[in-house]
Order: C-alpha cells, then structure tokens, then sequence
C-alpha cells in the first residue's frame, strides 16, 4: 500500500476538520485573550467582589482539567435551558480555559512593569485610566506576548478535545477515516503529523515575534 | 637583582615547584594569554597583580586546565603538562590537579552539603579517605581557619568571609603542594576580606607555596615575595615585591600603580 | 444525591492517580536519559534527542493517545486501556521533564562544575553528588507544577476507556442527568488532589531550602 497516496486520498476528508479546529482555536484566543485581560485587572481591583469573581473564574478554568470543564458545560447547560451547537460549547469552554491561563501572563505583564513607570505617569499628569491605557498597559502588554503566544500554541492543541462532543473537527474526522478503513495506525500519524506541521508554524511565528519585541531592547 | 623572568628569558634553567613556559591562549584570533613564564621555588608566594582584562584570572585558571591553554609548558609539582588548545590526557590532568588547590572569588562551595561534607567529601572521593579519616582533617582544618564550630552549617547560613575560609580548608584538605587563589577577597567587605587575609598569611607563614591573583596590594607587598604585573594578556614585569611597589621598571606599570595608589 | 454521586466517582481516583503517577515515574526516567543524550559528545545522539523531544511535544495529548490506543493493535500488539493511557502520558512527559530537568541543570552556575573540577573529584562524582542534587531541589517545584497538569491530563484517558475519574463522572451524568453536579464533583476531586500536590511539593521544597539555609 503506498502511504502517500493513502494520505494523498484522505487529506480532502480531514481539510474541513482542520479548519473547524482552526475556527475553534481563533475564536477561543479572540475572546480568552480580553477575558484574561479583564480577569487580571479585576484582580489588581480594589473591589474585593471583583477579585473574588476573578479569582473563582481564573481557578475554575485553571484547576479543572480542559476535558472536565467541556463536559460540565455540555451536559449542564441544556440542563439550564440553553441549547448550543458543539461548536458554540466547546469555543465557550475554551474560551474560559484560556482567559484562565492568559489572565496569570497578564498579571505578570502587569506587575513586571517597574513602579517607577507608574510613578511616572501620575507625575506627568496622567492618571488613573489614561495612565494605564497609554503607559502601563503597553509594556505590560510586551512582557505578556511571549508567553500568551504559547499559550496559543497549547490552545491549538486543546482544540483536539472537541473531538469528544462531537465538533466536527479535526480529530473527529480522522476518527471517521479510521472507523470506515481500520487504518487507524496511519489515519492518527497522519494527523499527528497535520497538528505537528500546524505547531511549528506556530511556533517559527512565536519566535519571529519575540524576536520583534526584543528589539527595542537590543544595542544596535 | 637578577630575579626579574621578564618575557625574554625562558626560565628553563631553573628548577622549582612551579615552571611555566611560554604559556599562550587564543579564541581563533583573539589572543587572550601569550608567552607567560614564571617559576617558583617551594614555599614561594608570588602575587599577580594588573588591570582587570590583562590575563591574570585566566592565566591562573590555565595552570589546572580550568582553561585550555593553547601553547606552553606547565609543570607544578611534579605534574607536567604541554598545552596543545585541548585537555590533557586523563592521568596527567588528575595530577595536575591533584597537586593545586584553587580558591575562587565566588567561594564555590557545594549549597546542598555541610561545611562537614563540603571539605570530607572530596577527600573521599579523590584520596579515597575513610569517613573518619576524613572528618579529622576535614576538624583540624576547620580550627585553621578559625571556624570549628561551622561543621554542621550549610554554606548559605555563613558569612561570605566564613565561606571564603571553608573554601580554603576544602582545598587545602587535599594536600596540595600549591594553592591558587582567585581574587579571593574581591567579593567581600574591605573588613570582611581581612579575616580572608589572615588565614592566607598564615598559610605563607607556613610555608605554602601560593599564587594569588589580588587587588589588595598590602597583601601583595607584605606578604608576597615577588610581585607579577600582567597587562594585555602578558608579563610586564616581575620582582620581588619591595621593589615592584616602589621602583617598578615598567611605564605601564608605573601608571596602573598610580591608579590604584590613588584611590 | 451528592454523595451517592461522589462514591461513584471516587471510585475513579485510584486509576486517575495510578495513571498519573507511573507516567510521571515513567517519563520521569526516561527524560533522564533523553536529557543526558541531549548533552551527549555525539552529534548524532544529541539530534535524536532534540527531534525526539520536539516531535512529542507538537502532537497533542489525545492524537497520542488515540495513535497508541487504535494504531498499535494493527501490528499485532493489543494493549489494554490502561497500558495505552500509561504509554501515552509517559511519551509526552518523558519530553516535558527533559525540559525540566535542562533548565534545572542551567540554573547551576559554572563555579559549582568548576570547583568540582579543581578538586579533581571525576565526572560521575561531579554529576552525581555535586550537579543533580542541586539541579534535582531547584527543578522540583517545576516538577511538581508540570505532575499537577499531567493530573489533569489525565483525564483524557477517559476518551480510551479508562475507569478514572472522567469517565465516572460521564457514566454518572449520563445515567442520572445530573450532568452539572457529576463534573462539578469530578472538578472537585481533581482541585482537591492538586493542592494536596501542590501544599505537599511546597513543604519539601520548604524545607530543603530551610535546611540549607537559602531562600
């Protein structure tokens, strides 16, 4: 059996996979990148009811495991009255799991910026809002980059969990291809090598990146 | 007069503990050691003294391979080496090392053993020392250097100055016929350095030969015998020590003792 | 109701843990090594270990599990549940821990390997009683961050058919649709087994470091 051809055959089938697992992994990071955001500065609040609901948000999406957190809201929610697609279910869970792990980068994007910056921007008349948003969150947000940028790479992976309610994506299709021709040694290699290629590009985009941020730091 | 080895005569003819020939290091072209010579009686202490880049802490670490050196010959104690830019082979580097112990400005003491540990368990490895055997000298050593009550600490719990003394008792532990110290008071106090001091002028009170890279020049004056002056990567003048500090012959360093005369 | 529900699910605990920890175990050993080939003198050794390492690590948890599980019976070699779950998890933390155990290694300044050397003590009594130890206590909070994510990871044995934690709390949700309440026990059970890890990794780490005195 030529392996190559057998792929060659089944790439068609797992095309429409991968770009729900990509659909899945962009709108995930669209909205978890904000909710991180929001959850890291209702945790530097004063309002001890927004770091609360910060903190139970933020532990909840970091404790559980990721499968967990996808199966509590796909059998609860209908439960509550609200019927989504798989699709919509899994973004959502997803969704919490990365504002979970993005609101800590924040957080230590935010803290890392010296006090002297902070300092700074009060003595040069900016204060409160316009301070944060036009001097503490930029570099806070440049010491944040790398990290949330694995952090992408991760949620890419995680988007492979979907496969177990039934989202139509990538590993779903490979699981389809497997069930019909029982090559399921070459099907899952297959798509090892799909997600692998995927990441690397991820992370060769990662490294471009961080190498584009450090350079204002850089000598010459 | 006649003690000045400057860079043109070889010292071949004399014999001695120490005797280094032609001693040279480079990074492909960058040439960070060339043509040093020196050799040393028994007993001797010799300071090296000079501006920071001139060679010294790396001429210091070419003499137990700490660095490769690319060219020379380094004989200490019986050991004998010919550099060739990579290590020697196995017998001749454990006996080289074997017969120098070092003393490094950042202490280098083990974090994770005792004081106890940190100077038994080198004797138990390389001499192959029993436990008990070990513990005596590792006791005796420890009142040497003014700390016989420090076995049961770990090394984070001392002082930087009590530290640098324990690294002394873990060298000296091995018996070896010279020691090499590293800038070892540099990363100390101004008076912190001084308990550092003393437990190293007893040691050449007693007959130690010692090598010592320093920017403490009482210590090079008073208690060396002659001084080495290292500058750009090589020997710009050697004496005894009297007559370095007050008529040293070379313009260089002339200057470098005016700058931290000064001071 | 509650707790009809949690002496279902607990009885997954033992598997989840049993998964967990011959994995970590496992991994843990294996790393070892792939963290000594990486350092190898051979060229060829050192890039089989970096590809090894890299090809684990871009291939998510369940394409893993899924290849070992589905794709290894085709040559013949039937592997339980249990077995594919244990294979899969040691793979992918034999990778992760290599990582561990480099940046652990990079944490020891130079002077420590240099005066070993000085002293003459030889390489294996250099890496055994001077580096590891140290690199060991510096690495184990790492260590015991990356057992926490590989608890939660292995939840993904569920998928196979494994009897942990997971798959009790997706057995209870269906049969009792109580679907909520399931996963909010099954979130519990691994929330409360993390910090147990985590209050536990930290007193050690506590204490040695108290021990030898730094901070």
């Amino acid at each position: 059996m030529d392996l190559l051809t057998q792929w060659l055959g089944w790439l068609p089938d797992l095309a429409p996979g991968l770009g729900v697992s990509l659909q899945l992994t962009g709108l995930s990071l669209l909205f978890g990148f904000p909710l991180g955001l929001l959850f890291a500065v209702m945790a530097a609040s004063k309002l001890a009811p927004l770091q609360w609901i910060s903190f139970l948000f933020v532990e909840i999406g970091r404790g559980l495991p990721a499968l967990v957190l996808l199966y509590l809201l796909y059998f609860s929610l209908p439960d509550a009255g609200i019927t989504l697609t798989s699709l919509m279910t899994a973004i959502i869970a997803l969704t919490w799991n990365t504002g979970a792990y993005a609101s800590e980068y924040f957080r230590a994007g935010l803290a890392a910026v010296p006090l002297g910056q902070k300092e700074a921007a009060l003595t040069s008349g900016l204060r409160g809002w316009s301070g944060f948003r036009l001097i503490i969150l930029p570099q806070a947000l440049r010491i944040s980059t790398p990290p949330l940028a694995g952090l992408a790479v991760l949620v890419f992976q995680g988007s492979a969990l979907a496969f177990v309610i039934a989202v139509p994506e990538l590993m779903s299709k490979a699981f389809e291809i497997g069930s019909i021709t029982f090559e399921y040694l070459s099907v899952y290699v297959l798509t090892a090598v799909v997600y692998g290629s995927i990441t690397l590009v991820f992370l060769a985009l990662v490294r471009v990146l961080e190498w584009r941020l450090g350079r204002h730091l850089q000598r010459n | 007069m006649g003690l000045s080895f400057g860079t043109k005569a070889p010292p071949t003819a004399l014999s001695g503990e120490v005797v280094v020939t032609g001693l040279g290091k480079s990074y492909g072209a960058a040439r960070v050691l060339s043509d040093v010579n020196l050799a040393m009686n028994e007993g001797e202490v010799v300071s090296i003294i000079g501006p920071s880049g001139a060679g010294k802490s790396t001429f210091l670490r070419c003499l137990n391979y700490l660095e490769v050196p690319t060219e020379g010959k380094i004989s200490i104690g019986g050991a004998h080496v010919v550099a060739g830019g990579k290590l020697p082979d196995k017998a001749s580097l454990d006996h080289l090392r074997r017969v120098t112990g070092m003393v490094f400005q950042s202490f280098n003491l083990f974090p994770h053993l005792t004081v106890m540990e940190n100077i038994t368990l080198p004797q138990r490895k390389v001499l192959g020392s029993s436990k008990e055997q070990a513990q005596a000298v590792a006791e005796r050593l420890l009142k040497r250097v003014g700390l016989p009550d420090k076995a049961k600490a770990y090394p984070a719990r001392l002082s930087g100055g009590q530290q640098q003394r324990i690294a002394i008792a873990r060298a000296l532990a091995l018996s070896p016929k010279v020691m090499l110290f590293d800038e070892p008071t540099s990363a100390l106090d101004p008076e912190i350095g001084l308990e550092v001091l003393a437990v190293m002028r007893d040691l050449a009170d007693e007959g130690m030969t010692m090598l010592v890279v320093t920017h403490e020049m009482h210590f090079a004056r008073d208690v060396s015998d002659r001084i080495m002056v290292m500058g750009n990567g090589g020997v710009l003048e050697i004496g005894p020590s009297e007559q370095v500090m007050s008529q040293p012959q070379n313009e260089r360093t002339r200057q470098f003792l005016k700058a931290v005369l000064d001071r | 109701m509650i707790t009809q529900l949690l002496s279902s699910i607990a009885q997954g605990v033992g598997l989840t843990l049993y998964v967990t920890a011959a994995s970590l175990i496992i991994g843990g050993v294996i790393g070892l090594v792939l963290v000594g080939a990486a350092r190898s003198p051979i060229a060829i050794i050192r890039s089989i270990a970096t590809l090894y390492i890299n090809i684990v690590r871009v291939i998510p948890p369940i394409t893993w599990l899924f290849l070992i599980y589905f794709g290894l019976p085709q040559f013949a070699l039937r592997l339980t549940t249990i077995q594919a779950a244990i294979i899969g998890f040691s793979i992918i933390a034999s990778a992760f821990m290599a990582e561990i155990y480099r940046s652990g290694l990079l944490s020891i300044p130079d002077g420590q390997r240099e005066a070993a050397h000085a002293l003459g003590l030889s390489t294996v009594t250099t890496v055994g009683h001077i580096i590891t130890p140290q690199a060991f206590r510096v690495a184990l909070p790492a260590i015991a961050t990356y057992g926490i994510g590989l608890l939660k990871d292995s939840a993904l044995a569920s998928t196979i058919g494994v009897r942990e934690i997971t798959y009790y709390a997706q057995q209870c949700a269906k049969q009792t649709h109580e679907g909520l309440l399931s996963f909010v026990v099954a979130g519990l059970l691994y929330i409360v087994i993390s910090l147990a890890v985590a209050l536990v990794s930290r007193r050690v780490d506590l204490t040695l470091r108290r021990k030898i005195g730094v901070a």
